[in-house]
């Protein structure tokens, strides 16, 4: 038991990949490495997928790309209404990185999403594009007024939200992978052989892209909020 | 990891950044300006569409107003000829008549010229007729006279 704990506390840590010797040390951690190495990936994929896009004749490989990618602007269109619409590219950006973070497990890479200060970085960054948002469409007042809306009474609830909304964006992510990934631990050591590999369907793979969906489609739904 | 470190968050935003314009500059803005592209593109072609419809019904309507005008003329043309040929018609009866008038007249004057100059002749002979009969009676009343004188 002792070394299950040890072992998982070994994973769960995040370990520094090298230090840059610029103000007194910047350690680069596993996860940014990682990130690092889906950043390449995308990139590569991107020129990979665009190269000789055309407006007639489009080939098969560019009719799916098309497609996949007016769908998934359609989708973030319903939930960001009209107003929101300059946001998608940010929000589709971080549905494939969570999508692909939370999946990159299954190819022996250590999750980012695993690492709470990648949650929360993503949730800091939703909450400042939530209020910048309420800021561009309102003004600076317009959106000082909007916490006092729709009455007075629920002003302290309304500033509550501003820490509220990151910190359950960040918690339900980081919770949920943290928590499939100690189950999924745990039946490897209790039912070894073919039982994990279902569960993992599960866990891995289906909550892995339900949380990347939950976590762009609240920052969604909140920007909605924000600029109505 | 369960504790937090800024750097390690500064570097996830950073990341994060790169992330957002890694896919605007070469997914999401070349995939939607093609998508741009071709809408413009079957836009134009359905209001160039259009616009030859509109043009050819408006050529088609005035096709069918000039065919109209044509029947319309061709009518007339026929009307006018058929006017003109009654008209023709009339005149040329109208002249024959008084043709036929005029002969009718001049036969007529003719006859009677004929008759009066008959008439005359007649007259002339019946004339010279007693005239003669009276130089045979004159002549045999001289020789009357003459004998018993004798």
């Amino acid at each position: 038991m002792d070394a299950l704990v040890k072992n998982l506390m070994e994973e769960l840590n995040c370990d520094t990949v090298f230090t840059i010797p610029l103000f007194g040390g910047i350690p680069i951690y596993e996860s940014v490495v990682v990130t690092w190495i889906i950043m390449a990936v995308i990139l590569l994929l991107c020129l990979i997928l665009v190269r000789g896009l055309r407006v007639e004749n489009p080939s098969r490989k560019q009719v799916v790309l098309e497609l996949a990618v007016s769908k998934l602007y359609g989708f973030f269109e319903d939930t960001i209404g009209e107003n929101g619409k300059a946001y998608i590219p940010y929000l589709a950006a971080v549905a494939i990185y969570i999508g692909i973070a939370n999946l990159i497990g299954l190819l022996g890479f250590k999750p980012p999403t695993k690492d709470m200060n990648v949650t929360v970085a993503l949730a800091l960054m939703s909450i400042i594009l939530i209020e910048a948002a309420g800021v561009r469409k309102k003004g600076t007042k317009g959106w000082l007024k909007s916490f006092a809306e729709p009455m007075p009474v629920v002003l302290p609830i309304n500033i509550l939200e501003i820490f509220i909304k990151p910190l359950s964006l960040c918690m339900r992510l980081f919770g949920n992978v943290l928590g499939s990934f100690v189950i999924m631990e745990l039946l490897k050591m209790v039912v070894p052989p073919v039982l994990p590999a279902i569960f993992s369907c599960y866990f891995d793979i289906f909550d892995g892209l339900i949380q990347a969906y939950v976590f762009v489609f609240l920052t969604g739904l909140f920007i909605k909020e924000a600029t109505e | 990891m369960l504790s937090l470190n800024p750097w390690d968050i500064l570097w996830t935003i950073v990341n994060l950044l790169v992330l957002y314009a890694i896919f605007r500059k070469f997914l999401f803005q070349p995939v939607m300006n093609i998508i741009h592209e071709r809408e413009d593109m079957i836009n134009k072609q359905f209001e160039d569409a259009q616009k030859q419809q509109d043009d050819a019904a408006q050529m088609k309507s005035e096709y069918e107003n000039q065919l109209k005008g044509a029947r319309e003329k061709a009518d007339q043309i026929i009307l006018d000829a058929k006017t003109r040929a009654q008209e023709e018609y009339n005149n040329k009866m109208e002249a024959t008549r008084v043709e036929a008038d005029h002969m009718l007249e001049k036969a007529k004057s003719d006859i009677a010229n004929e008759q009066e100059k008959a008439t005359r002749d007649a007259q002339a002979k019946i004339a010279e007729l007693a005239l003669l009969a009276a130089k045979k009676i004159m002549k045999t009343g001289e020789a009357h006279d003459a004998g018993s004188s004798k």
